[in-house]
C-alpha cells in the first residue's frame, strides 16, 4: 500500500535510526546515531528534534516520556518509536532507493 | 590557607565564569524558544553538549530550527491575508509609503513570531508529570485540538499578551524610526487613529481565525439532555440574532447613497442572504414531514419522529462533500461582508478625518457590537452543530425498537 507521507532524505535517516533503536531511542541517542551515518557532516540535536516532532505530527512516530533526570536539568527524556504508518513510509523509501540503485547499476559504465 | 592560594582562586574563577555564562545563556534561550518545545529541547541540549561553546552553538541552531518548524505549522494564508489587509486599511491613508512598509513588516513579523511561540505542536500533549515511583514511561496522550492552547485561560492570556506585545512593538518601531530618520516615521495622528482601530480589530480577527480550546465541542462534558441542549441553543440563537438585526437595521443608514436602489433594500438584502444560508442547510424532506401525535401513538415513537425535525431548525452546517457547500460558504461570507460594510465605511472616513462621518462614540458602539457579533459567531455555529448532533444521537439510541 502506498504511504500517505513521503520522506525527505534527512527524515529517512532519522526514521531509520529510530527504527534501529527499537523504542529505546531519545533525541540525544538518535542524534548520535544519525551523526555516525552522516560523517563528517555533524547534525545538531535541535535539527533532529524538529525532524522528530514533524514526523510525530505526520503520524510516522509515536512517543512516550520517561522520568525527569538531574543530568538533563530536571527535564524528561522522550522516547520515540516507529508506527505502522512510519514502517510503511520507510519500506516505500527503501523500495524507491533499491529501484534507483538497480537502474543505476544498469548504467554503471556511463557513471564511471 | 587554601582560600588565599592564588591557584585555587584562579581555578574557581575559571569554573565559575563558564557556568554562569551557561546558566545565563540557558535562561535567555528558555525565554526565546517556542513555549511547547522549550522543556524538551533544553533537556536534550543540557545532556548532549557539556562544553560551553558547543552548547551556545547548539542553542542558536535549536532556536532557529524550532521557529522554522513552528512557522511552517502555523502558516495560515487566510489569517495572514486578513492581517495584511487590516494594516493597509488602518495605516494606508498616511500617504507615507515607506513608513507604511516599515510598520507592515514589523507588525506581521511580530505576529508570525508570536504565533510560532504560542503554537502547540500536535504531538506535544504528553506532559511528563509522573512521580518518581511510577512506571518508567507513560503513553503519549492523543492531541484532539491541534494548535490550540491547553486551556481557555491560556487562550485568553495569550490573546491579551498578543495585544500588549503588538502595541509595544508598534510604538517601539515608531520611536526607533523617529530617532533614525524622522521623515520615515508614520505621522502622529495617522498612527494614533490607525492603532485605535488596528489593535482591537486585529485581536478580533485573530481570535476568530486561530484555533482555540473550546471551539470544537461547546457542550463537552455536559450532562444536559439533547432536548435541553436544543432549547438552550435556540435561546442562544435568539440572543445572537437580536443585536445582529439591530446592527443591520441601524447600519444601513450609515452608508451614503452610492447606488440609487441601495438604501431602500440595504437592510433586506443581508436578511435574505442569512435566510438563504439557513435554508441551504435544511433537509426539506425531514423538516416538512408531518408527525401525527394522536393518543394512540406511542409517545416515544412520536418523539423519535419529531426529533430530526428539530435539528433542521438549527444552523447545523453542511458537509464539504455536499453539492451546496460552496454556496453555503459564499452566502456566509457575503452576509458578514454586508454586516460589516457600513461600519468599515464609517471607520475609513474616521481614519481619514473626513467630514460627515458619525461621531466617535457612536462609531465605537457600532464597532464593538460588530466585533462582539463576529467573535461570538463561531461559538453560536459550533453550539448549533453540537445540538443537532445531540438530537440525532438521541434518536439513534432507541434504534433497537424501530419506528414503524
Amino acid at each position: 500500500m502506498e504511504p500517505n507521507e513521503t520522506l525527505g532524505q534527512f527524515e529517512q535517516l532519522v526514521l531509520t535510526t529510530v527504527y534501529m533503536l527499537n523504542g529505546q531511542g531519545y533525541t540525544v541517542t538518535i542524534c548520535d546515531e544519525v551523526n555516525k551515518m552522516t560523517q563528517p557532516k555533524r547534525v545538531m540535536v535541535g535539527t533532529v528534534h524538529v525532524s522528530l516532532v514533524r514526523m510525530l505530527g505526520k503520524g510516522l512516530l509515536s512517543s512516550h516520556f520517561a522520568n525527569p533526570t538531574a543530568r538533563r536539568g530536571g527535564k524528561a527524556k522522550r522516547y520515540f518509536q516507529v508506527t505502522a504508518e512510519g514502517e510503511r513510509a520507510l519500506r516505500h523509501a527503501m523500495a524507491t532507493a533499491k529501484l534507483m540503485s538497480d537502474r543505476l547499476d544498469g548504467l554503471k559504465g556511463s557513471l564511471t | 590557607m587554601s582560600a588565599h592560594n592564588p591557584d585555587t582562586n584562579a581555578r574557581s574563577i575559571y569554573s565559575w565564569f563558564p557556568l554562569t555564562l551557561r546558566r545565563g545563556f540557558r535562561f535567555v534561550v528558555k525565554k526565546i524558544l517556542p513555549r511547547e518545545l522549550q522543556h524538551e529541547i533544553l533537556g536534550d541540549l543540557e545532556e548532549a553538549y557539556p562544553k560551553l561553546w558547543d552548547f551556545i552553538v547548539a542553542c542558536i541552531v535549536s532556536v532557529w530550527e524550532a521557529y522554522r518548524l513552528q512557522t511552517t505549522s502555523t502558516a495560515d494564508k487566510l489569517l495572514w491575508s486578513a492581517q495584511l489587509a487590516l494594516v493597509l486599511f488602518c495605516f494606508a491613508h498616511g500617504e507615507a509609503p515607506l513608513a507604511l512598509m516599515i510598520l507592515t513588516v514589523v507588525t506581521l513579523v511580530t505576529l508570525i513570531l508570536r504565533d510560532a511561540f504560542t503554537h502547540r505542536p500536535p504531538a506535544s500533549e504528553a506532559v511528563p508529570t509522573l512521580p518518581s515511583t511510577a512506571a518508567d514511561a507513560v503513553e503519549a496522550v492523543v492531541d484532539p485540538d491541534e494548535g490550540a492552547p491547553r486551556t481557555s485561560l491560556q487562550y485568553y492570556m495569550d490573546s491579551a499578551a498578543d495585544t500588549a506585545i503588538l502595541a509595544v512593538t508598534v510604538l517601539a518601531s515608531q520611536a526607533v524610526t523617529l530617532n533614525l530618520d524622522a521623515p520615515l516615521a508614520m505621522p502622529g495622528s495617522v498612527l494614533f487613529r490607525g492603532a485605535m482601530v488596528f489593535i482591537p480589530v486585529l485581536e478580533t480577527i485573530r481570535m476568530v481565525l486561530r484555533p482555540n480550546p473550546y471551539s470544537k465541542e461547546p457542550f463537552k462534558g455536559s450532562k444536559l439532555s439533547a432536548l435541553a441542549i436544543y432549547n438552550r441553543v435556540r435561546l442562544l440563537n435568539f440572543i445572537w440574532m437580536v443585536p445582529c438585526y439591530f446592527a443591520l437595521e441601524h447600519n444601513h443608514r450609515l452608508v451614503p447613497r452610492i447606488f440609487p436602489l441601495y438604501h431602500p433594500l440595504s437592510n433586506l438584502v443581508p436578511l435574505l442572504t442569512f435566510t438563504l444560508w439557513v435554508r441551504l442547510q435544511q433537509d426539506i424532506d425531514v423538516r416538512d414531514k408531518v408527525v401525527i401525535t394522536t393518543l394512540d401513538i406511542d409517545q416515544d415513537k412520536a418523539k423519535v419522529k419529531e426529533t430530526p425535525k428539530k435539528a433542521e431548525y438549527l444552523f447545523k452546517g453542511l458537509d464539504k462533500s455536499h453539492p451546496y457547500y460552496p454556496a453555503y460558504v459564499v452566502l456566509e461570507v457575503l452576509f458578514f461582508i454586508q454586516l460589516l460594510f457600513p461600519v468599515s465605511y464609517q471607520l475609513w472616513q474616521w481614519l481619514h478625518s473626513a467630514p460627515g462621518h458619525m461621531d466617535s462614540w457612536s462609531l465605537l458602539f457600532e464597532g464593538v457590537l460588530s466585533m462582539a457579533l463576529i467573535l461570538s459567531w463561531r461559538f453560536v455555529k459550533r453550539s448549533n452543530q453540537e445540538a443537532a448532533r445531540a438530537l440525532w444521537d438521541s434518536v439513534k439510541k432507541p434504534a433497537a425498537d424501530p419506528v414503524t
